[in-house]
Parts: C-alpha cells; sequence; structure tokens
C-alpha cells in the first residue's frame, strides 16, 4: 500500500493538475455568466448561431455516414476476405490517421484550387478520419467468435442473414464507437473547415476572434461545442462499455475463418480497397510531390525552414515533457484506487479531451490577457495549451501502465531492504516507463500537427510547420506551402515511427489481441485509451 | 428419426495433409454418439464438417435418407436441419434469451409457444427475458441447447459443451442434457476428450485417433475390450505386463496366469492389459508365493478409492485401485491376484 504521507502529496499535485486542465472551460463558463442572460440569449438564438451549429451537426453527421458506409465494407475485406497484400493494405489504410486534416486538404486545394464549400469539407474529412472507423471495425470483425455464425448458419441463415443477424451485431458496438470519435473529429476540426470556407462553428470561433473582440459571442459559441463535443464523449463511453459483454464465459472463442473468393470477385474487392487507398493517400501524396518539383515563384527560405521546423520540434518536445510530469500524480493515483476524490480529479483532468483546439485558444488568449497577462503570447502559454488538450492521453499511459504492475512487485523490493521511493522507481516505475515514454511520444506527435491553439497562442513572430503551411496556403500559395508540408511529414513521421517500433516489440504481451499488421495503429488506440485527435 | 451415416469421409485444410483421413461412423437414430479422442486427433473437424462449414475432399455424409455431402451433393449448414451446441453456449449476447431460443424459429406466430415449451424441456421455463451475460455457465449451456432444440433439428451436435464449466455442476449440467436429448429421442453426436464423460453419457463411444475411427461400441465393450492398446490406454487407466502365450486361452505373466478375452489373437508375445481395479491385494505372508509378491511405492489416497503403486519382484511397476477403507503404506510387502480375463496385444 501507498504511503499515507506519499499519497496526500500526490492528491494535491493532483489537485493542481485538474485545476489547470479545467480553467479554459471554467473561464469560458464564468465570461458566460458574466454577460447576463439578455446578451447570453441574443448570442445564443442569432440566426447566425443557428445557422453554424446545423451546419457543424450536418457536417458531422454526412462524414460520420460517409466513413461508415466506407469504412464498414474495408474492415469485413481486411478482416474477412483473403486479400493479396492484406499487411499493406492494412497500413495503408490506417495511414490517413497520420495526416491533419489541413494538410489533406491543402493538398486537395493545390490540386483542384476550386474546391471550397460543404462538399469538400465533408469528403476531405471522410478520407482523414476514415481510420476512426476501419480499425475499430477489422479488429472487432477478427475478434468474432466463430461459434455464433456457425450457428446462426445451422439456424437456418444464409450468409447474408449470418452477417446481419450474427457478425454486425458483434462489430457494432466498436463501429459506433468509431462513429462518434469520427463525429468529434469533426466538430473540433479547424484546418479543413477554415481552408474550405465552411462556417461550422470552429470557423466561426476564431472568425470572431480575429475580428471584433466580441467575447460575449465567441464564448458561447465555444461553450455550445463543447457541449456538443460532451455529448460524443458521453455517447462513446457508453457505447465502449457495452462491449465488455461481450464476452460471454471464460476463454476466447474460436477467431472466425477467412472466405476465400474467386477470382473476378477477388478482382473487385481488390479495386475497392484501391479506391479508397487513392482517394485518401495517392492524391494528396501525388498533390504534395507535384507541388513541391514546381516550386513556388520565391525561392524557398531555407533559414525560415529550419527554423519553423526547430520551433515545432522544440515546442512540442517541451509540451510533451510538461504533459507527462502533470500527468504523473493522477495517472499514478487513478491506477491504484477507485476512491471517488480520485475519480473526480481524474475525470476533471480529461476535460481536454472534449475540448476543440480552438476553444482552448479562445479562452487561454482572453485568460491570460486578464488574469495573466505576463504569459500572454509567451511560449508558456502555448505549453500550457498542449498540457491542457494533450493530459487524457499520457493520464491514460499512466494509469494502464502502472495499474499493469502487480502492488505485490513493490512490496516485495520494500521486504528486500529499498526505501520506498527507490522500491517504486526499480520496479513500477521502470516497468511502466516504456508505455508512459510511448505516451509522451504521443503527446509529442499530435503537439506537432496541432494548428488552431498554435496560430492563437503563439508568441510574435514565432512560427511553426503548421502556422507556416497555414498562412501560405491560406493566400492560395500553394507551391511555397508544400515543403512546409513535407517537413511536417517528415517531423511527425519520426515519433509515429517509433511508437510502431516500439509498440511492436512489446505487442505481444500488452496487447494480446493485436493483429500483426495492425500493431502500429492499433497501438495507439491503446496507449492513451482515447484516440489522438 | 435420423441415422447419421458417415462413410470413407477425408476432410483437410490442404491437400497434402488432410485432417480426417477415410473416416467411417455410424450414429444410429435417437441416440447418443460420443466421439471420444485426444486434441488434434480430428473430432472438432469431423463435427464441423457434419455441420456442413467445412466440404469434404471425397466420402460422403448422409442424415437418414439426405446425402449432405458426397461427391455430387452438397448441402449448405442453414438447409442441413442440424442444431449445434457450441463450446461456452456462444449464445448471442445482443438478443434475450427468448431472441436466442426464437432465433431459428422462420413463422413467427407460434415462436412465442414453442420457446416456452423448449425452455420447459430443459427447465429453464420463465428465462426469456435475462441476457445472456446474466446466466450461469451451466444455465447458458441449457439456453444453447433449447435454441437448438427449438426448430426440431434432424441431428444434434455437441461440441465439448460442458468443458468450461466447474467441476461441481459439470456432471449434472451433463446428465440433465442428455437426458433432455434422450426423452426428445434426438439423434445427437457428442465430442468430447473426457473418457469419462463419454463413458458416463453414451449410448455408443467412437474413439477417433489419427483422423480415422479406431473403435466404436458400447461404453461397456469400449472399456473392457478395447481393440488395441493406445484405445485401451485412452478410455482408461491401465496395468501392462509383458507376457507369453502358454496356451489358447490365457498367457503367463509376472501375476501369474492369466485368462484373456481377446483369445482369438495369435499374438505369442506381448504386453498385457489389466485395469487397476482388476488386481485384488493382500497382505503377505510367510506362506505367500513367488508369483505376485509385490512391494507397495507410494499410495495416493482418494477418499472412496486410492491408487497404490507397486513395484514387482522382477522390477515391473504396476498400479491397483483398492477401497477405501484399506490402508497402504511404502514399503508394505503385498501379494496380488488377478480377477477376470485381460488382453493381450502385440508390443509396440
Amino acid at each position: 500500500m501507498m504511503h499515507a504521507r506519499v499519497s496526500r502529496s500526490l492528491l494535491v499535485l493532483s489537485g493542481v493538475t485538474a485545476l489547470i486542465a479545467v480553467t479554459p472551460l471554467a473561464y469560458l463558463l464564468v465570461r458566460v455568466l458574466d454577460a447576463g442572460p439578455v446578451k447570453v440569449w441574443s448570442a445564443l438564438f442569432r440566426v447566425r448561431t443557428l445557422e453554424t451549429a446545423l451546419t457543424s451537426v450536418a457536417l458531422a453527421a454526412t462524414v460520420i455516414l460517409l466513413c461508415v458506409a466506407i469504412g464498414v465494407p474495408v474492415a469485413w475485406a481486411l478482416s474477412r476476405v483473403k486479400v493479396p497484400w492484406a499487411g499493406a493494405w492494412t497500413v495503408l489504410l490506417a495511414l490517413p490517421l497520420a495526416i491533419p486534416s489541413y494538410v489533406a486538404a491543402y493538398a486537395w486545394l493545390a490540386e483542384f484550387p476550386g474546391m471550397s464549400g460543404f462538399w469538400a469539407a465533408a469528403l476531405v474529412l471522410t478520407l482523414v478520419s476514415m481510420p476512426y472507423i476501419i480499425i475499430p471495425t477489422t479488429v472487432a470483425f477478427r475478434n468474432c467468435d466463430a461459434g455464433l455464425e456457425e450457428v446462426a448458419r445451422s439456424l437456418g441463415r444464409g450468409p447474408w442473414g449470418t452477417f446481419w443477424s450474427a457478425s454486425m451485431p458483434q462489430a457494432w458496438p466498436a463501429t459506433a464507437a468509431g462513429a462518434l470519435l469520427v463525429g468529434l473529429y469533426v466538430l473540433s476540426d479547424f484546418g479543413a473547415v477554415a481552408l474550405f470556407r465552411v462556417d461550422a462553428f470552429t470557423r466561426v470561433i476564431y472568425a470572431s476572434y480575429r475580428g471584433s473582440f466580441d467575447r460575449t459571442t465567441a464564448a458561447v459559441l465555444a461553450v455550445v461545442l463543447v457541449a456538443l463535443a460532451l455529448l460524443l464523449i458521453l455517447a462513446e463511453r457508453r457505447v465502449r462499455g457495452r462491449t465488455a459483454r461481450w464476452r460471454v464465459g471464460s476463454g476466447t472463442g474460436r477467431r472466425a475463418a477467412v472466405v476465400m473468393l474467386t477470382g473476378p470477385r477477388t478482382l473487385a474487392v481488390i479495386a475497392g480497397l484501391g479506391l479508397v487507398v487513392v482517394a485518401a493517400i495517392v492524391i494528396p501524396v501525388v498533390s504534395l510531390v507535384r507541388r513541391l518539383l514546381e516550386g513556388s515563384r520565391r525561392p524557398l527560405d531555407w533559414g525560415e525552414l529550419v527554423q519553423a521546423a526547430v520551433n515545432t520540434f522544440g515546442v512540442s518536445t517541451l509540451g510533451a515533457i510538461a504533459v507527462v510530469l502533470l500527468a504523473l500524480p493522477i495517472g499514478v493515483l487513478a491506477a491504484r484506487s477507485r476512491a471517488r476524490s480520485i475519480r473526480v480529479l481524474e475525470a476533471m483532468s480529461y476535460t481536454g479531451h472534449a475540448l476543440p483546439g480552438v476553444v482552448v485558444g479562445l479562452s487561454l488568449v482572453y485568460f491570460t490577457l486578464l488574469v495573466l497577462p505576463g504569459i500572454y503570447q509567451t511560449l508558456a502559454a502555448l505549453v500550457l495549451a498542449y498540457v491542457i488538450l494533450f493530459l487524457p492521453k499520457s493520464i491514460g499511459a499512466w494509469r494502464t501502465s502502472v495499474g499493469a504492475v502487480p502492488p505485490a512487485l513493490e512490496q516485495t523490493a520494500r521486504t528486500l531492504g529499498r526505501s520506498p521511493l527507490a522500491a517504486w522507481s526499480s520496479t513500477t516505475l521502470r516497468l511502466a516507463a516504456p508505455m508512459v515514454a510511448a505516451g509522451g511520444l504521443l503527446v509529442c506527435l499530435t503537439a506537432m500537427k496541432e494548428l488552431p491553439a498554435t496560430l492563437m497562442l503563439r508568441p510574435t513572430g514565432f512560427d511553426t510547420l503548421a502556422t507556416e503551411l497555414w498562412s501560405r496556403t491560406e493566400i492560395a500559395a500553394y507551391g511555397a506551402s508544400a515543403p512546409y508540408a513535407l517537413a511536417l511529414i517528415v517531423l511527425a513521421a519520426v515519433p509515429a515511427w517509433v511508437l510502431t517500433w516500439a509498440s511492436q516489440r512489446r505487442t505481444r504481451p500488452a496487447l494480446p489481441h493485436a493483429p500483426d499488421g495492425l500493431a502500429g495503429p492499433y497501438a495507439r488506440f491503446q496507449v492513451d485509451g482515447t484516440v489522438d485527435l | 428419426m435420423t441415422r447419421v451415416l458417415v462413410d470413407a469421409l477425408v476432410v483437410g485444410y490442404t491437400s497434402t495433409d488432410a485432417v480426417l483421413t477415410g473416416l467411417d461412423l455410424d450414429a444410429p437414430s435417437g441416440r447418443l454418439t460420443a466421439v471420444l479422442g485426444a486434441s488434434g486427433s480430428g473430432k472438432t473437424t469431423l463435427l464441423r464438417t457434419l455441420a456442413g462449414f467445412l466440404r469434404p475432399m471425397s466420402g460422403s455424409v448422409a442424415f437418414g435418407e439426405r446425402i449432405v455431402a458426397g461427391p455430387d451433393s452438397w448441402i449448405p449448414p442453414e438447409s442441413r436441419r442440424v442444431g449445434i451446441v457450441p463450446q461456452e453456449g456462444a449464445l448471442f449476447p445482443h438478443l434475450d434469451v427468448a431472441g436466442n431460443v426464437a432465433f431459428g424459429l422462420r413463422g413467427k406466430a407460434d415462436a412465442a409457444a414453442r420457446v416456452e415449451e423448449v425452455l420447459t424441456s430443459v427447465g429453464m421455463q420463465g428465462f426469456q427475458k435475462r441476457r445472456p451475460h446474466e446466466l450461469s455457465g451451466g444455465q447458458a449451456q441449457r439456453i444453447a441447447l433449447a435454441r437448438a432444440l427449438a426448430p426440431r433439428p434432424d441431428v444434434v451436435l455437441l461440441d465439448e459443451p460442458f468443458s468450461a464449466l466447474d467441476a461441481g455442476m459439470r456432471t449434472r449440467i451433463a446428465e440433465e442434457v442428455c437426458e433432455v436429448l434422450a426423452q426428445l429421442r434426438t439423434t445427437a453426436i457428442l465430442v468430447t476428450h473426457d473418457q469419462q464423460e463419454a463413458l458416463a453419457l453414451a449410448d455408443q463411444v467412437a474413439f477417433i485417433d489419427a483422423g480415422r475411427v479406431v473403435q466404436a461400441a458400447s461404453p461397456w465393450e469400449l472399456y473392457n475390450a478395447p481393440v488395441d492398446l493406445a484405445t485401451a490406454r485412452f478410455v482408461g487407466e491401465v496395468v501392462e505386463l509383458p507376457a507369453r502365450r502358454v496356451d489358447t486361452a490365457g498367457v503367463q505373466c509376472a501375476l501369474g496366469y492369466v485368462a484373456l478375452s481377446n483369445s482369438g489373437d495369435s499374438t505369442q508375445n506381448g504386453i498385457l492389459v489389466l485395469r487397476p481395479e482388476q488386481i485384488e491385494l493382500k497382505a503377505a505372508d510367510a506362506s505367500s508365493g513367488a508369483p505376485g509378491r509385490a512391494r507397495v511405492v507410494s499410495a495416493r489416497y482418494g477418499g472412496h478409492d486410492s491408487m497404490v503403486h507397486l513395484e514387482l519382484a522382477d522390477g515391473l511397476l504396476a498400479m491397483v485401485r483398492v477401497q477405501g477403507q484399506h490402508r497402504y503404506a511404502a514399503g508394505d510387502d503385498v501379494v496380488l491376484t488377478v480377477r477376470g480375463a485381460g488382453r493381450m496385444f502385440a508390443g509396440e
């Protein structure tokens, strides 16, 4: 058991973390309440607000429908049909997860400069968020209990009937949870929506911050957006909770068999998968490479590019270190105790999960201006934003990894003569370290790609790859943007590669159900318990 | 009334090494046939082929008059009229008990009545609204049986349905399930690796090894008259002694003269197989002759009986089952006598 004094100081530190995490939302609520009911009422029920809400919800619904319609058949093909190069397809179809929406939007715009509006945004968002459906659904189909399908067949259902009555119900909770994450992604997305000029929440909030300093309207919109996001998160939790029921009885069921198709049908499956890969990967990559080769009117300023890369790497690393350290107390406590106070602090620390980057940016701009003018437009404010946004990933990593270490190890170390701290660090910390480090890398990776909060909070003159790409794309300087997009992908690929490599090394014991080809992206679903948005 | 007739069945996942290598089986109508074998012997493959999830490479399967799999015919699983009870029940977790049991009923009109009827026959009436995760292992198994029985299948296939249950209720559930099957006079095939379960429950036991049926017989015959050494060893514990034939009816071994029940076999020198409970133990005294003298090596006490491990005069080892009230300890000198006849097989 944990030393009482140690756990008390951890509890205090957890309180600090939780307070930081709820600051932006609390501040927004205070602003809204401060403005008084009349102003809030008029901001809430303006035609513009309703239009914005409708646009955001319609966009999320459209993207979810498209993702499910494409993702479920793709998942079926990956898991149940004998297709050639199965491993390659799995990796290619998970790859869009690594492409930030604004990079994909930029690539499509560079190729088809006329694209804009609702359907353009829906298309690009569908292509980048499909893996949220494909990955969990593939895993679910693969883990389907073959016994259920065989029972359905023997009770008179044909292949189609069996799919709908026995297979799909088994995969459905995974698909539904994925669909809700897609919804959350779309609601929070700023890059694609802004580049295609769709007046969804994020763009309108950013515009009202840029244009006027009409704080009430921006704050009201932000609160409504957070409420929608919270709704999706709660729904996702419920759906995910239901998956626990899916293992009735102990032990594992037999895996379902893979279907062999005849030649022409296999070709049709390959053509379908190929089409998805072309749209999601090939077109953006080709567009990027073409722009790169064409070059721009102005020659590339190498100094500027290197500076942006250094800035990106530096501030993301700083953010990741801060996140991992601040996540430690609450993650460690949550792993070992289910006390009510700890559950509350943990839930508070997860607030960032429901906050789109634009909302954190907006709130911290006002908060630093009014409360902490000392850090307004400093790196500290930016790191603070990363902490708030990405705490959940690292808390999840601490909690799962520390929870997986049996307390008996630590107790044994104590009986063998180690002091409490030495016992903890030589057993629990030592064993948890790889997963915690992976969580930190994931934060670093996600912070590198973060756009809206970085855009709003960076110090004047401080540019990252994401902001440089953004400002060039916004003025349609597509050729000049290309090196930044490429640098971003290369830089982000380093932690992604390390993560995949590390997760493959310890996939076997840690993730018993991760099928080989999925180890990388699947591990990312597991490491943080959520998905990186 | 459906007799299951399997003829020269060859089933494999690749053409070079088949799992079933020419298997014959005749499961009589309305009876429970147990298919007994070690893991890897092909028993689950046989079951999946009977259900229609695997296609034979050659040979045929007939349910009564219907050829369900053969050179020119193939009936898909959904049209075979088989009910399967998988390991662990495999109930549909998204449906309640009533939904599970009604899954195979096509005419919705009298479904509720039929569900009620089958649930009653498995002793689970009133459980309609329960969800699968609220059931114990034994209850889930009974619901799985009800689901299989609801459409009135010709054949019920049970795939180690009791192996996941606790030892305590395993026997009871198994007996109840077999009683239901017997009452309905359903042809049933039970796959198991547990020889006690097979012997206790089935009307006929087919021992399979390396993809063939080695012996299909009544439980009594399989235990007391196995056709070869492997079968003898698999269906129960054995005492194996080297033996030499002295006349047509018996052999000479370390325990003296023993009669044979398979005397038609012409083996001259081989292995005599006895069951541990066929040997009687007595404390040795001065008058005891040389044949049958032994010393206790160890005794494993099991309450109602104990297994005594012995070393015979010339270093041979044997084990004997004695009733629980007898007490033996290592080092005791004893004399063994054989009751009944043994079986002689050629050595390996």
